[in-house]
This record gives C-alpha cells, sequence and structure tokens, in this order.
C-alpha cells in the first residue's frame, strides 16, 4: 500500500477538515480562529473566513446545499453561505468549547457537541436548538449521525461510546400536523422508545459502550454494516458490533503510540485509517485487525482525519497544516494488443476487453493471492504469443514483486493461476515472445529472463533509473530523474537520450514512430529516436494518452480530455466527470479504463482535431471533406484558421458581413468582398475595397466603388486609362450638369476635347487662356471670334514655343479587367464552387449510353442486386439434400485414388486432407486433382467445355500455395492456405478458395457497364462471376443460397443483354423480329431500375413501328416503375397517342400477359406447359430442339445433360 | 557456459546465420573470437558465403580448417554446389560411407546433399547416427526432411521431443515455426509472433518472406502488401532461389492481380526454372490441357 500525497497547506495547526461532495475543495478551521477554503486540486487558497473568536474545531459541509456549517471554542455554531461567502446566522446554546458540527444526510439537522457535556441537535432552516442530549458525563468530543439509520454515535472523555436512538425526534418533526391522529399512529406512538428520566423520548441512549480506559476521542459508524470504531487516549482503537438489541466489542487494533485522536472506515475498502498524537497516520485490516501500513510525519502530530464521501481521498489535519492523499494509484493495470485490452479489474482479476465487437470477457484469472495484502497490480505486460501475462505488484519499493503467469484458454471465471513464477523486482515487461526484463531498484540491477524466470542476463544500471518500460523488441526505456533512455538490452547499449523530468507513463503510437512522455503536468512528444517534437504544460495532472488511429494524441487530465498535433496545436475534446485512463482511441470511440476498473466507451468527436491535423498536413481533401460533411462552426475555428493563414476557409465558417468581408480581402475574393460590402455599405468598406480592387486590376469594381462614392475625378482617370472614351464623355457632361468647371477642363484634358475647353474657358471668363488655346491648336479662326468678343488683343498674349501636338496616348487595354495581380481561386474556392472535377467526392457517373438514360443511373444506387424474384422459390427446386449425400459418400470412396492421381504421397499431409474432406469440385481443384474435379463437374453440371474455365482453375490452384524457405539447400517447404484459419481439426481441413467475397463488388461492375452501355463487357463480367461461383467452396447454405441469387441475377442479365444484343445486330427490315426481341428483353429479370432500360426501348421501338397496342403496354409498364420525370412525360405522351389508336401493325410472337420463359438460344418464347430443356448450371431454359448445344449463356454446360446440380459447400 | 545462449561469443553469428543474414554473418572477424570457438565460426561463415555464392571465398576459407574431413566435406558440398546439378558425385558418396567424424557440420552438409540427390532416406540414416550428439541443426533437418516426405506426424513427434532439449534456441524457433505454420489453428500464431519478432529484430528476406507467407496463411490481405513494400526496401541479394516471387505470385493471385502474376512467374522461370512453383504450374497446365482435351 502507498500513500500517495496530493496536496499539503501550510499554516498554523489544523483542527478540523470536511471535503466538499462533489467540487475538489476542502474547508480547514485553525487552531487560531480561521477557517480555510482550499481548491486542493489546483492547489489555491479560494478563501478565508474569520469570524470566530478563538479556535476552530468542528466544520463540515453540508452534502446538497452551498452551505458549511463550523463549532468554535467560542461556543457558536456559524451556518455559512458559500454562494456569498458569508456567515448566514449563528447558532447559541451550548456552554463550552465546540468539539464537533455535522450536517444530517437529508433532515435539516446539524449535531454538535460540547464541553459542556451535551451533544445537541438544530433545525438549520428554523435555525432552533431541537434536541440536547444528556448522558456523558465528561467532555463530548465527538458526535455524528448514522449515515442511513436514525442513529447517533458519540465519544467522551467519559470513557464510554454512547449510541443514541433518535427515531422519536424523527417522528415528532416529521409527523402530520393539524390532523387527527389515527389510531395506529397512536399506537405506533406508543411503540417508540422509552422515557429517560426526564421524560425525554426524542433521544435516548441505546447502548452505552464500555471498554476504553481513557477518554475516547473519536467514534465512527461503518457506512453499511452494523459496526462501530472508536479510538481513545489508552491508544487503541476498537471495533463494535451491534444488532438490533445489543451491543458488543469485537477486536482492539495496538499500535499507536500515544493518543489516538481521529478514526474513521475506509468509504469502500475494508480499511480503517486512524491518526494519533504519535505522529503517524496507519491503516488496519477491518478483518483481521491487524495494523497494514503506517506513514509518519518527522514533526507533526495529527488532529484529525476526513475521508472523501464518494473518492478514495482523506484528509489529514496536524500541527502545521492539512495534507490530502490517496491510499494506492487507482490507475487500473492494463495492456493492449492490437484489437484487445488486458485489464485488472477493482477485484484483482484480469479481464480482457475485445475493441472491435465493444465486449468484455468474464473474468478469467484471479491475481488475489499475489504479493501481500493490500498491495496494488501496478502494470501488467501481455505477451501474445504464450498467451500470458507478466504483473508487478507492489508500490516501487522493496516490498515489489513480478509474476508471470499463463492466461486460462477459456474464460470460465476467475480461476487461480495454475502456473506462477515469481520474483522479485519493482518492476518488468515483456521485451520480446520469450524473453522479459526485470528491474530492481534495490539492487539496480536489470535483469533479462526467460519464461522459465531463468536469469540470462543481467545489467547493472545507475541509481537514477526510477522506472523501466517497454520500447520495442529487445529495447526498453530507462525513466531516470531527468531524461529517458532508449536502452537495448541485448547489446547493453544507450541508443538516445532526451532530457525530460520525472517522466511516469509513456505510450507509443501505432506504428512505433512516435512516442508521448507523460510526467504530472507536461507531455513530451518525441520521435522513435527520442528527438524531441514538441512539449506541453498543463496546469492539472495528466493521467493518461494514447494515440488516435491518425496520429492524433489524446491525452486525459484529471477532468478533461484532450488532444494535441505533433506541431503542439492542442484543445479540450470532453469534460470528464470521472477521471478516466485512455487504453485507446479509434475513430470516435475513446476507450477509457475507470477508477472502478471498468471499461468505459466515451464517444468523442474527433472532426475538430482531424480538421486542424489535415490543415496543417496541408491535406486539402480531407479539409474539404470536412467541410463538406460536418458543421464545424465557432469562434476557435475560425479564429485557427486566419491564424493558420487559410481566410478563403475561413470563409466559409462566417455569417457576420463585417467578418466576411475582411475575410474575403485578405483571401482576394472580390466577389465575396462585394457582396458583404453591399451589405454594409459603409464608405470604409467601400474604400477598402476599391483599394483592392484596383491592386487587383478589376476595372468594374473600381468603378462601381467610385460611383457609390461619387469619386469623380478618380473615376474619369479610371475611364482615361481603359480608354472608355464613351464613358469619358459621359463624364464631362455630367462635369457639365454639376457646374464643376475644373472638373470639365480635366475631363476635356483628357478627352483631348479643345473646343470644350475653349468653351469653358470662355465661360469663366479666361479669354487669353481659351483664345491662347484655341491659337496654339490651330483655331485661327475661333481665337478671333474669341478676341473679338473679348477685350483681350492678341499682342497681350505671348504664345509659347510648341513643338509638334502631343497625341493622346493609347491605353494599352482598353476593355475588360486590368489583371494587376492575379488572383488565383484557392485549391477551396475552387472546389468548393464545384470547378474541379476530379476533386469531388462524388464518384463521376458514367453515363455514356444514348438509349440507357442516365436516369436509371440514380435509381440504382439504392437497391439491392436481388429482388424478391419468384423465380428464386423455384430455382431451389432441384437442390434435394439426399442428392448431396449419394455424391458426397461416392466422392470418399474414390479419396485415394484421386490422391495417386493428383501425385502426392498422402501420409498427413495438407493435400490429403483437403481430398478426403472437400466435397465440392473447388475443393480438388485446390487440392490439384484436375481430374477429379473436372469429373465432377462434368457429373454436377453438365460442363463440357472446360477452356473457359483455365484461368479459374489455375487461380484456385495458386491461391492456396505458399513456399517457405527453410534450410538452405533443401527447397522450400510447401505450405498452404486454409479457409478456417482458427480451425484444429484435420477432419475440417479445407483449402482456402478466393472470389467469394469480390462476387458482390463485381457484379456492380457489371451493372456499371449496363448502364453506360458497354454491353459486350458486361456480359463478360457476369459470365465470369458465373465461373467463379462454378468452381468455389463456401461454408454453410447462408453463403451457398446468396451463390445461387447471385448466378441468377448474372443468368437474366447475360439473357437479356444478348437477345438486346440479337437485335441491334438484326438488318434494319427486320422490323418484326425487332420489335419481338424488344419485347423479349423487357422479360428478362432485370432490377426495375434497368428493367426500364428495356421497357424504352420496346416502347419506342413499337410507337414508331406503329405498333400501338403494344406500346400502349409498355409505356403502361414503363410508368409503374418511373412515375415522374421528363421520361415519365414521354412515356405518357406515346401511351396516350397509342391508346388513341391501340392497334398494332405488325403481328408478334408475344403475349404481354402470359407467363413464358424465353429460350436463351433461339430467343422464342417457351410458353407454360409446352416442352423444354435446361442445363444445370444456371437452369436456363431452351427449346427441345436445342439438346446437346452448348448453352449460350455459361459457354461451358451442354444442354439437357443429365447433371445433380451445383454444390458448393465446402 | 553454453557458447549459443545469448550471452555466448557465438550467439549473434549463429542468430545471423539461421535469420537469414548472411552479409552480416560473413562480416565476422575470425580473430575476434576466442580459440575453441573459430572452428565453427568459420563454419557460419563458410556456409553463409557458399548460399551468397562467393565460392572462391569458400575455397581460400577451406584451406584454413583444421579437421581434414571437415575441410574435405566443404570441399566435396562445393563442387556439388557448383555443378548445380542434382547428380549424385561418386567421390562424395564415397566420402560419406567411409567417413567416421561425428562432426556436426559433415553430417549437415551430408544430409542436404544426400537429400537433394533424391536419397532422403539415406539422408536420414545419416542424421539418426548424429542425432545421439543432439545437435539442434541435425534435429531441424531431419524435421524438414520429415515434412517434406508429408509426414507431419512425425515432424510433430520429432519437435516435441527437440522442445525438451532446446526451448529458446534460434534453430529450435524455427524449426518450430515450420512446423506450427503447417500445422495450422492457434499454431498460425505462435509462429506468426515468431517471425514478426524476429522480422524486427533481424530483419532479413527469409524473415519477411516467412512473415508474407503467415500473413497470407491468417488471411490478411492488407499486412501481405505491407511487407511486400518492406520486401522492396530490403537491399539484399536475393539468394532465396525464387522463393521470394513464387509467395508473391500467391499474394496477387489472391489479390486478383492476374497481369502481376504472369510478370512475376516469367521472372521466376528465368531465376529459377526448377523451382516447385513452376514444375507444379506447369504440370497443373498439362493436365488441364488434357482434360479440355477429353471432354470436348
Amino acid at each position: 500500500m502507498k500513500l500517495l500525497t496530493k496536496f499539503e497547506s501550510k499554516s498554523s495547526k489544523a483542527k478540523g477538515v470536511a471535503f466538499h461532495p462533489k467540487r475538489p475543495w476542502i474547508l480547514v478551521t485553525l487552531y487560531s480562529s480561521t477557517i480555510q477554503l482550499w481548491d486542493y486540486r489546483m492547489g489555491t487558497l479560494i478563501d478565508r473566513f474569520e469570524e470566530h473568536d478563538g479556535p476552530v474545531r468542528g466544520i463540515d459541509f453540508h452534502p446538497t446545499q452551498p452551505i458549511f456549517v463550523s463549532g468554535g471554542d467560542d461556543y457558536t455554531i456559524k451556518v455559512w453561505s458559500l454562494q456569498t461567502r458569508k456567515c448566514m446566522f449563528t447558532l447559541t446554546g451550548h456552554l463550552d468549547y465546540i468539539r464537533t458540527v455535522f450536517f444530517h444526510h437529508d433532515l435539516p439537522w446539524i449535531i454538535s457537541c460540547s464541553d459542556d457535556q451535551t451533544i445537541r441537535i438544530w433545525n438549520w432552516q428554523n435555525r432552533q436548538e431541537i434536541a440536547c442530549l444528556t448522558g456523558h458525563n465528561h467532555y463530548v468530543f465527538c458526535a455524528k449521525f448514522h449515515p442511513t439509520e436514525d442513529l447517533i454515535v458519540s465519544a467522551s472523555l467519559d470513557q464510554t461510546v454512547r449510541v443514541w436512538d433518535i427515531s422519536g425526534l424523527r417522528k415528532k418533526h416529521s409527523a402530520p400536523q393539524g390532523r387527527i391522529r389515527s389510531f395506529e399512529d397512536q399506537l405506533s406512538r406508543s411503540n417508540i422508545p422509552q422515557q429517560d428520566i426526564f421524560g425525554n423520548t426524542d433521544a435516548v441512549v441505546k447502548y452505552v459502550l464500555e471498554g476504553h480506559d481513557k477518554g475516547v476521542n473519536w467514534a465512527s459508524f461503518h457506512p453499511r454494516l452494523p459496526l462501530i470504531v472508536s479510538s481513545g487516549d489508552d491508544r487503541l482503537i476498537k471495533l463494535w458490533r451491534m444488532s438490533d438489541t445489543k451491543a458488543w466489542e469485537v477486536d482492539t487494533c495496538r499500535g499507536h503510540t500515544s493518543n489516538v485522536l481521529a478514526v474513521e472506515f475506509h468509504p469502500h475498502e475494508d480499511l480503517i485509517i486512524s491518526v494519533g498524537e504519535d505522529k503517524t497516520i496507519r491503516t488496519w485490516d477491518l478483518n483481521k485487525r491487524t495494523a497494514v501500513k503506517q506513514f509518519k510525519r518527522e514533526n507533526d502530530r495529527f488532529w484529525t482525519i476526513a475521508a472523501h464521501p464518494t473518492m478514495n481521498l482523506f484528509a489529514a489535519c496536524h500541527d502545521s497544516g492539512v495534507m490530502v492523499f490517496k491510499l494506492d494509484r487507482e490507475r487500473p493495470a492494463h495492456a493492449v494488443f492490437q484489437n484487445k485490452l488486458i485489464f485488472v479489474n477493482n477485484e484483482k482479476q484480469v479481464q480482457m476487453f475485445d475493441y472491435d465487437t465493444e465486449r468484455e470477457t468474464l473474468p478469467m484469472l484471479s491475481l488475489k493471492k499475489i504479493g501481500k495484502p493490500w498491495t496494488s497490480i501496478r502494470t501488467l505486460s501481455y505477451n501474445p504469443a504464450e498467451r500470458s501475462i507478466l504483473v508487478s505488484v507492489g508500490d516501487n519499493n522493496d516490498n515489489s514483486i513480478y509474476c508471470l503467469t499463463p492466461l486460462p484458454k477459456d474464460v470460465t471465471g476467475a480461476i487461480e493461476p495454475s502456473d506462477l513464477r515469481q520474483g522479485e523486482a519493482n518492476f518488468a515487461c515483456f521485451i520480446a515472445r520469450n524473453r522479459f526484463v526485470s528491474y530492481s531498484k534495490a539492487t539496480q540491477m536489470l535483469e533479462v529472463r526467460d519464461l522459465n524466470n531463468s536469469t540470462t542476463k543481467s545489467i547493472k544500471l545507475d541509481s537514477s533509473v526510477k522506472d523501466v518500460v517497454y520500447a520495442s523488441p529487445g529495447t526498453v526505456l530507462l525513466l531516470k530523474t531527468s531524461s529517458v533512455v532508449h536502452y537495448d538490452v541485448q547489446q547493453k547499449k544507450e541508443l538516445s537520450e532526451i532530457q525530460v523530468n520525472n517522466v511516469k507513463y509513456v505510450s507509443w503510437s501505432s506504428d512505433g514512430q512516435h512516442v508521448a512522455l507523460l510526467s504530472k503536468h507536461t507531455v513530451t512528444i518525441a520521435s522513435k529516436k527520442l528527438e524531441l517534437i514538441t512539449s506541453l504544460h498543463e496546469t492539472i495532472r495528466i493521467k493518461s494518452a494514447a494515440w488516435d488511429d491518425t496520429g492524433v494524441l489524446i491525452y486525459s487530465t484529471l477532468n478533461h480530455i484532450k488532444y494535441t498535433l505533433l506541431n503542439g496545436d492542442n484543445g479540450i475534446i470532453k469534460t470528464l466527470e470521472n477521471t478516466l485512463y485512455i487504453t485507446k482511441v479509434q475513430g470516435k470511440s475513446c476507450y477509457c479504463l475507470n477508477r472502478n476498473g471498468e471499461v468505459e466507451i466515451i464517444r468523442i468527436d474527433p472532426t475538430e482535431y482531424r480538421f486542424k491535423k489535415a490543415l496543417v498536413n496541408k491535406n486539402f481533401t480531407e479539409v474539404l471533406r470536412i467541410i463538406k460533411n460536418s458543421n464545424l462552426v465557432g469562434q476557435n475555428i475560425i479564429g485557427y484558421l486566419e491564424k493558420k493563414g487559410y481566410p478563403e476557409i475561413a470563409l466559409q465558417f462566417v455569417e457576420d458581413p463585417e467578418t466576411r468581408f475582411e475575410l474575403a480581402l485578405e483571401c482576394h475574393n472580390l466577389e465575396v468582398a462585394l457582396d458583404e460590402a453591399r451589405k454594409l455599405a459603409t464608405p470604409t468598406t467601400w474604400g477598402k475595397l476599391g483599394k483592392e480592387a484596383l491592386t487587383q486590376g478589376n476595372v468594374e469594381i473600381v468603378e462601381l466603388v467610385y460611383q457609390q462614392q461619387r469619386l469623380f475625378d478618380k473615376l474619369s482617370f479610371l475611364y482615361l486609362i481603359t480608354g472608355n472614351i464613351e464613358k469619358l464623355t459621359k463624364m464631362q457632361e455630367i462635369a457639365e450638369h454639376r457646374g464643376d468647371l475644373s472638373s470639365v477642363v480635366q475631363n476635356s484634358i483628357y478627352l483631348n476635347d479643345i473646343e470644350k475647353r475653349i468653351e469653358v474657358f470662355v465661360q469663366a471668363g479666361m479669354f487669353p487662356f481659351a483664345y491662347m488655346t484655341a491659337k496654339t491648336n490651330g483655331l485661327d479662326e475661333l481665337a478671333e471670334k474669341i478676341l473679338v468678343n473679348s477685350s483681350v488683343s492678341a499682342s497681350d498674349i505671348k504664345l509659347p514655343e510648341l513643338g509638334e501636338k502631343p497625341k493622346l496616348p493609347q491605353p494599352v487595354l482598353t476593355a475588360g479587367n486590368w489583371p494587376l495581380k492575379k488572383s488565383s481561386l484557392s485549391f477551396f474556392e475552387q472546389a468548393l464552387i464545384g470547378q474541379v472535377e476530379n476533386l469531388t467526392l462524388e464518384e463521376p457517373s458514367t453515363t455514356e449510353g444514348k438509349e440507357f438514360a442516365d436516369s436509371a443511373a440514380d435509381a440504382f444506387g439504392s437497391e439491392t442486386y436481388f429482388e424478391d424474384d419468384e423465380a428464386l422459390e423455384e430455382d431451389n427446386g432441384w437442390d434435394l439434400d439426399d442428392d448431396d449425400l449419394d455424391v458426397g459418400d461416392a466422392d470418399k470412396d474414390e479419396a485415394i485414388d484421386i490422391a495417386e492421381e493428383a501425385g502426392v504421397n498422402i501420409g498427413s499431409s495438407e493435400i490429403g486432407h483437403w481430398i478426403r474432406n472437400s466435397r465440392s469440385a473447388a475443393g480438388f481443384v485446390a487440392a490439384g486433382s484436375f481430374e477429379t474435379a473436372a469429373q465432377l463437374l462434368n457429373k454436377q453440371l453438365g460442363i463440357v467445355n472446360f477452356e473457359p474455365l483455365r484461368s479459374r482453375f489455375l487461380e484456385v490452384y495458386q491461391a492456396s500455395k505458399l513456399y517457405v524457405p527453410a534450410t538452405e539447400g533443401l527447397g522450400p517447404i510447401k505450405a498452404y492456405i486454409r479457409s478456417d484459419v482458427e480451425e484444429e481439426s484435420e477432419k475440417k481441413f479445407f483449402p482456402f478458395i478466393p472470389g467469394y467475397d469480390g462476387l458482390e463488388a463485381k457484379l456492380h461492375e457489371g451493372f456499371k457497364q449496363f448502364r453506360a452501355n458497354k454491353l459486350e463487357e458486361a456480359i463478360e463480367n457476369f459470365r465470369e462471376i458465373i465461373y467463379t461461383v462454378a468452381i468455389i467452396a463456401v461454408p454453410s447454405k447462408d453463403e451457398e443460397e446468396k451463390c445461387r441469387e447471385i448466378l441468377n441475377v448474372c443468368r437474366e442479365y447475360i439473357l437479356g443483354l444478348s437477345i438486346e444484343l440479337a437485335r441491334r445486330a438484326l438488318p434494319q427490315d427486320d422490323i418484326k423480329r425487332n420489335l419481338e426481341l424488344a419485347a423479349y428483353f423487357t422479360r428478362a429479370k432485370l432490377q426495375p431500375a434497368h428493367r426500364v432500360n428495356a421497357l424504352q426501348v420496346a416502347m419506342s421501338q413499337c410507337f414508331k413501328h406503329k405498333n400501338f397496342r403494344s406500346a400502349s403496354f409498355f409505356a403502361a409498364e414503363f410508368l409503374k416503375i418511373v412515375s415522374s420525370g421528363p421520361r415519365a412525360e414521354q412515356a405518357n405522351k406515346i401511351k396516350t397517342r397509342a391508346d388513341a389508336v391501340s392497334t398494332d401493325a405488325i403481328e408478334l410472337d408475344f403475349d404481354p400477359f402470359a407467363d413464358f420463359d424465353i429460350c436463351a438460344s433461339t430467343y422464342t418464347p417457351i410458353y407454360k406447359g409446352s416442352a423444354f430443356v435446361t442445363e444445370a448450371l444456371l437452369g436456363t431454359k431452351y427449346q427441345p430442339s436445342e439438346k446437346g448445344k452448348l448453352c449460350e449463356i455459361t459457354k461451358i454446360t451442354s444442354i439437357g445433360a443429365p447433371a445433380s446440380g451445383l454444390r458448393i459447400i465446402q | 557456459m553454453d557458447p549459443f545462449s545469448d550471452s555466448g561469443e557465438l550467439y549473434q553469428i549463429r542468430k545471423q546465420f539461421f535469420s537469414g543474414q548472411y552479409l552480416k554473418a560473413t562480416d565476422h572477424q575470425l580473430d575476434s573470437f576466442s580459440e575453441p570457438a573459430v572452428p565453427k565460426v568459420r563454419e557460419y561463415i563458410l556456409r553463409s558465403h557458399l548460399i551468397l555464392g562467393n565460392y572462391e571465398e569458400v575455397e581460400t576459407g577451406i584451406q584454413n580448417i583444421e579437421d581434414t574431413d571437415v575441410s574435405k566435406s566443404f570441399e566435396l558440398y562445393t563442387l556439388f554446389v557448383k555443378s548445380n546439378e542434382k547428380e549424385p558425385i561418386e567421390e562424395f558418396d564415397d566420402f560419406l560411407t567411409n567417413v567416421t567424424s561425428d562432426s556436426e557440420v559433415i553430417t549437415v552438409l551430408g544430409s542436404i546433399y544426400l537429400a537433394r540427390t533424391g536419397r532422403i532416406d539415406e539422408a536420414l540414416k545419416l542424421l539418426e547416427k548424429n542425432s545421439a550428439n543432439n545437435s539442434m541443426e541435425c534435429i531441424s533437418i531431419q524435421i524438414q526432411l520429415r515434412i517434406l516426405t508429408n509426414r507431419l506426424d512425425l515432424a510433430l513427434k520429432d519437435i516435441s521431443n527437440f522442445s525438451k532439449i532446446a526451448q529458446d534456441d534460434i534453430v529450435f524457433n524455427l524449426t518450430e515455426s515450420w512446423v506450427n505454420l503447417l500445422k495450422g489453428g492457434s499454431a498460425y500464431q505462435s509462429s506468426f509472433y515468431f517471425y514478426e519478432e524476429i522480422s524486427q529484430s533481424n530483419t532479413s528476406l527469409k524473415n519477411l518472406i516467412c512473415l508474407l507467407i503467415l500473413n497470407l496463411q491468417l488471411h490478411h490481405l492488407p499486412e501481405s502488401a505491407e511487407v511486400i513494400e518492406q520486401l522492396k526496401t530490403i537491399n539484399e541479394a536475393d539468394v532465396t532461389n525464387g522463393d521470394l516471387l513464387a509467395n508473391q505470385i500467391t499474394y496477387y493471385v489472391l489479390n486478383g492481380e492476374f497481369e502481376k502474376v504472369d510478370e512475376l512467374r516469367e521472372e521466376l522461370i528465368t531465376q529459377n526454372s526448377e523451382h516447385p512453383y513452376i514444375v507444379d504450374y506447369n504440370e497443373k497446365v498439362a493436365l488441364f490441357d488434357d482434360i479440355v482435351a477429353k471432354y470436348h
């Protein structure tokens, strides 16, 4: 047993402590009058309460309400609110120090005890004292309610423990009020406990327990059993038992060397825990009353102890503060191997859990008797090859041992281990199939042992090694105080080292490339060569970690499940109520062990971290998939995307126009920005948009923006540089209209419109300018006119010397946008717009067929390929069980001959077993006796043409043969693949025959070819399926049934498609045959979605050739399947028009209402009742004239040959 | 102390030799070993060279063998291997009838020679003579011969006797794995784990091929594909005489990649046209031709 300190406070003498029932809080009362509220998980002082005068001793949280109670040496009891953190009221009445105060678990009561020799009960709702229990004749040190019954236990310096009955008090306070009491009620009242000498019936002493020789300091009820434990100044702990009528002393625990101040039962284990002035915490076995363990503090006397109501936590008060601790680790020892979790439950039994089926086995092995009692199993290592486990037991100190034992083969409940191999060591784990290592801290020896537990090698390590964990075959990780070392045990060599402090646990990724090193507050991820990849810090303790199947580390802290990517990006996945230890993460399931040693499956949403991971790895297809398939919204993701420089992705998640606008600008997406700018319509938005549009050279948007902002000058200039003269002229007009003369001048310059300019100058009275302009531009006439109209003379104006008249520059590009800055659409934008064909996630549909319109393709997806066809059941008729037996027996006798024929010395070889066991032709093919197989196929199915089966024969034969390179020079050992890997009985060895699993896919391929109008290929494909099924072996009737269904499907399709091909090959003028074949095609039992194609062909052909009655019939059939859409409309039209005439131009050999089959070679109807012959593999029907020919469908079987039928059960 | 135990000096070279890491085995220097170990080390090195086809190295190495019988046996065996024929060599036969030495290596080479020339019974007799010495390799060859003659029942008996004298030796583990992969059922698993482990710690073509075989036997197709990928990365001369290709063929058959199968078959024919797979395949094709003709 180990004491693990979780929290320690430093303060003056602590006298009382209480746990909050839910939150990680404790209240501590100090001798110095303060009450402290601590968060023991974070180690922070939350609050202080200082209203008591003098030492405070009693303290308790209410189990459900947000209040607490305290009692002090100032004779007062105070009730406080946790919400306001204020004292709500004070209860007075006691006449001396108050020792303890406790709430009742259910009634609004408080119990207190005092040096005034009384125990009092108070109602905290009406704030009144409701009972005062007298009887002790010295200080009362402790008084508590029973956790479930109406009892009180008290301990006093008068050397007694007393048990009080308070059922009277409960009755009194819960009695119905204002009602006349019924007779029964009165009767039951008369049965209440006897009155004490003062006539007090509320609370009476039930038992007085005498046995302590000195004052009793503490007494406590067992939470479930009728037991009391007490401790006193006589240094003893006494255990008492009570029945309904009496109570007696059971036993005494001796060991404390000074006053024992408090004692409690462990809330769920058979343990007693006590503290005393001898500075020790001691634990005792409740059943044996023997000391289990003691923990000593150097300088501090202990004053009291409290147990957490539900968790494995205790708090002990001592001279310099309080300590919160737990006994033993609560991490269930476990090991993960492939899809199995092997773990030790709370009963110390080994169980196995299958991740795939999510089922756990019954307990299979009990480890209770391993190691000393009260030591826990720390680690478990599993060896799948030997199916054995290796556990290390103990607390990392001298008592630790390891133990190697095989797991029972069959799980029959927790049995005792049969074959135990033990040794002393702190740690042990398998490092290879036949080796394990053990490490002992005392000797610092790492020993390599074989499975017989004998040492094959010893290695001396240095003292800094704290723990050893498995790394890879033959290597371990040495966990040292400040580093982790990868150590090769075989070569005694350090392979690599990484500086990390106090690593406690290690988790390897499934591909062995990465390792997560966990210490209390940090997770360090390193490569397999121990190169640091990333490291992160957590304020809350880290508990466990496992790698997701995509290489993301999922870890748990005390109260969260979190993830971290290899680049250090991390986040919270889920908040936990109870601490969990993650063992494996698979997709959305996080498989954990809880502290009760049970598997808990937490469903998590991996989208966020998968998304981030895809983004970090630039796996954009995946990012896209996630965007499309999930709704990942939230500031978190948007912020992340922006930070990572993917505004265009963030854009997909935002709706707020302002954010969208900013993001759009950031990713240069002008269209979106424009949309949003329109919504926002603020000057700044337009300004920003204009600027961006200008840099991108998007003239249209710039123009729009300038128009919006009425930036005429800019607009004019824009038109100038883009050579948009028309608009520029308009601008000039607008300027005139606005009366903005300078703007007109500006525009006239842009336009080189001299007259306009002169006009403006004249208008403005600037005659010299006007004259000058006119003169220099050679408009002499106009110049004269100006001179005349004004007072300016030509001599006043000195004309500048001008060279040649400048030409107006022509814009380089006059139309459209001006691409200054290329903004290509990012991958996502393209994908999201759907521009990039090959990016779309849906498979592109391949519907090239002209006649076979595309709607059939859509209809297909949802359907299975076998409909409820009556034909299926009919076909079953020819497979009678008796037949099977006959054939089988006959085969048996031949077995030996066959073997010889196959060239095998039968001995005890695999081939021999196969030949003996097989009943299907495929079995013989695989065994290499082709002769026999051929005979069988001929007899059973009438196969005469074997050539098409060549590749199938060779496939089946080759598929089960292997060549093991053994001793060099001797040639390989032949090995074989069996159909059932787990089979042990040689009577049931069968060869592995490939093909069954691929049948369905192949069928779908055929359908695809059908839709794409590749009819010949489809027929080929269906035929291959037939050949596969002809030589197949399946384990049971179910699979056989499925194979038969598939064969029927193939037959119908080949038949139908052959008819259609024959029709297409007809000469144009053979209309009658054309229509007949079209009609027969509709009789093939295709899936409805495919049959519509046949119907459409028949309908339109008939209509075209004026066979209206038939056309109407086919149209009606068509409409039964397709009832809406353009094709249905067309059918409707045809039907209406055909019905109007309702005659057939050509008489066909086709009666739509009669039941008939179609001969597969002559393509003529075989009406019910007329003679026909069949072929045995598919049951295809033929006209009697075809007997003896090769089947057109299979191309291998003979029509009408006597045959016993298909048998493919191995 | 047993020189082969995992602290002994022969441990490593022995493991390398038997796990098919022949190049590594030839890398050892004789002078780094203690004197009593040298002859055995030399044997492993020479046999590795033989397998790798470095006949010159073998011939120079033979000169240094002190034991004349041993050196003779090497000489004759090299002659036999070089001739690449299955014809008996008279001198070798004479040598084997007259030799009195019970050296392990003579028995091993001799029995392989006898078995190769089709005289398995004689090989077994030779091995029996030596089995009193508890030579692990002799027992291993004996078991392999049982398997080759389709006497798995006898092989099972032998292996259980073998397990009593050696639990944890590479030769035993190897032999046991052969028996297990023929026995099947739960034995597949233990054989699988053996190869999974050894192919990680002592990676070689030979081990990986066996791992591939086990994966196929256990119907683990995706894992088999991974092993095939891994095989491609092994930079080692292919001394498997076609086993590498033959097993891959089976994989591709199972995976439905028949073009690849044809390609590999051609390759195998050029590499070793006498590989049992090819012999068998040709036989079956001929058999099928007969069937086609018979029923037509």
